[in-house]
């Protein structure tokens, strides 16, 4: 739920996609990528890629939420 | 439960109701009855002390546990994009791949793109043959008693909503440091000329004046996951090199540093406390490469001709672990 992650004005969310920080799970490893390389080749614009993380994100709080904290801290 | 067992032993799990994921050679999977399972060739397998070759025994993973509910479906090239559309929303799906078919490497080159792909985990394998054989690779649907060769088979999972699946890889190779970086023209399963740190030259060539060990595969950074591309032919008279996955154009590449010893080195990879994974495979190449006939290396699994982590990886170990949400 989207009330469980970090909201998504948060500049982190655009430093993921610029490649800034580093995933822990697999998946999210492959969901960054995707998002970077979406921009990075012109098929998204930053604000399409953050959004593609964002609601990814919202999916699975729980899941996610140790990879979360790390770039995060608090929210 | 033991992973290795007779087809005598797999039998009655078939006739008990189990919903299973196989592996095996194509003589003893034509001897199982329908039922709920899925399968793939392969005679060669990680068991729990050793890796083996066997053409009489069957690995077997029950999916039974907390599961509850399954499908199994079976897609050919057309329909394998839609297959997310078939998932439950909690869960995961094992897909087995009939190596060197057409939806192997349409697998291999698109999946990326299917819809919803990293909703759930999608992990599973393909399925190969003894090298020493003429056989094909195959597949099997349980649930209609089909053997294929060109077609992919889905055993669809659903879990209970506090439970999370989360599909992760342990991959022993690491790029070199002092590797040039490559990139490739186009997205396919070869590669003629190329640049390398941004000169162009041919590629097959160039692996044959350095003198590189096709033995370690590519390797390519995915925001921290490194995957593998292994090389399966180098052709100077073609001026081609062969994949056993695809490379991608926009991608760097780099050389594997060499590995010495395989076994030693999943042993000091591998993650703790991992002894109750829902699944494993790993790949064909590691076992030949790291010499694994007899040597405990990974977690127990049928090996494969590749691995399947939402897209198709190489000389990679897949596992799978249920998280529960409630803890």
């Amino acid at each position: 739920m989207k009330q469980d992650i970090p909201p998504k004005d948060r500049t982190e969310w655009a430093e993921l996609v610029q490649g800034q920080h580093k995933m822990d799970k697999f998946v999210l490893q492959l969901q960054v990528d995707k998002a970077q390389k979406g921009v990075e080749s012109g098929q998204m614009s930053m604000e399409e890629a953050v959004d593609y993380l964002y609601e990814y994100f919202a999916k699975y709080p729980k899941g996610f939420v140790s990879d979360l904290k790390a770039v995060f801290k608090t929210w | 439960m033991k992973k290795l067992q007779t087809v005598e032993e797999v039998i009655q799990l078939i006739e008990a109701g189990k919903v299973l994921s196989l592996a095996g050679d194509e003589r003893v999977l034509s001897q199982l009855p329908r039922g709920q399972w899925i399968a793939g060739s392969t005679p060669y397998f990680m068991g729990a002390t050793k890796g083996e070759f066997s053409q009489e025994k069957v690995y077997v993973d029950e999916i039974s546990g907390d599961i509850t509910n399954h499908k199994i479906v079976t897609y050919d090239k057309d329909t394998l994009p839609s297959f997310t559309h078939d998932r439950f929303e909690n869960g995961y799906s094992i897909l087995v791949i009939p190596a060197f078919s057409e939806v192997h490497s349409d697998f291999a080159l698109h999946a990326d793109g299917y819809d919803h792909l990293y909703d759930n985990p999608v992990l599973g394998w393909v399925s190969g043959i003894d090298l020493d054989s003429s056989d094909t690779p195959r597949v099997y649907d349980g649930t209609s008693d089909s053997e294929l060769t060109d077609k992919v088979v889905a055993l669809h999972v659903e879990l209970p909503a506090n439970q999370m699946p989360q599909l992760e890889i342990l991959n022993i190779h690491k790029p070199d440091p002092a590797s040039p970086v490559i990139q490739f023209d186009g997205d396919a399963f070869e590669a003629g000329d190329c640049l390398i740190d941004g000169k162009r030259v041919n590629f097959a060539e160039y692996v044959t004046a350095n003198n590189i060990d096709t033995k370690s595969p590519l390797t390519s950074d995915y925001s921290g996951a490194i995957i593998n591309t292994c090389i399966k032919e180098v052709n100077t008279d073609d001026g081609k090199v062969f994949f056993y996955a695809p490379v991608f154009t926009g991608r760097e590449y780099r050389f594997a540093l060499p590995l010495e010893d395989y076994a030693a080195e999943f042993a000091s990879s591998l993650p703790k406390d991992k002894s109750d994974m829902q699944f494993s495979c790993n790949c064909i190449l590691n076992f030949l490469y790291g010499e694994l006939e007899g040597k405990q290396a990974g977690f127990p699994g049928p090996i494969t001709f590749g691995e399947i982590g939402y897209r198709l990886l190489n000389q990679t170990m897949t596992y799978l672990e249920i998280v529960d949400l409630d803890e």
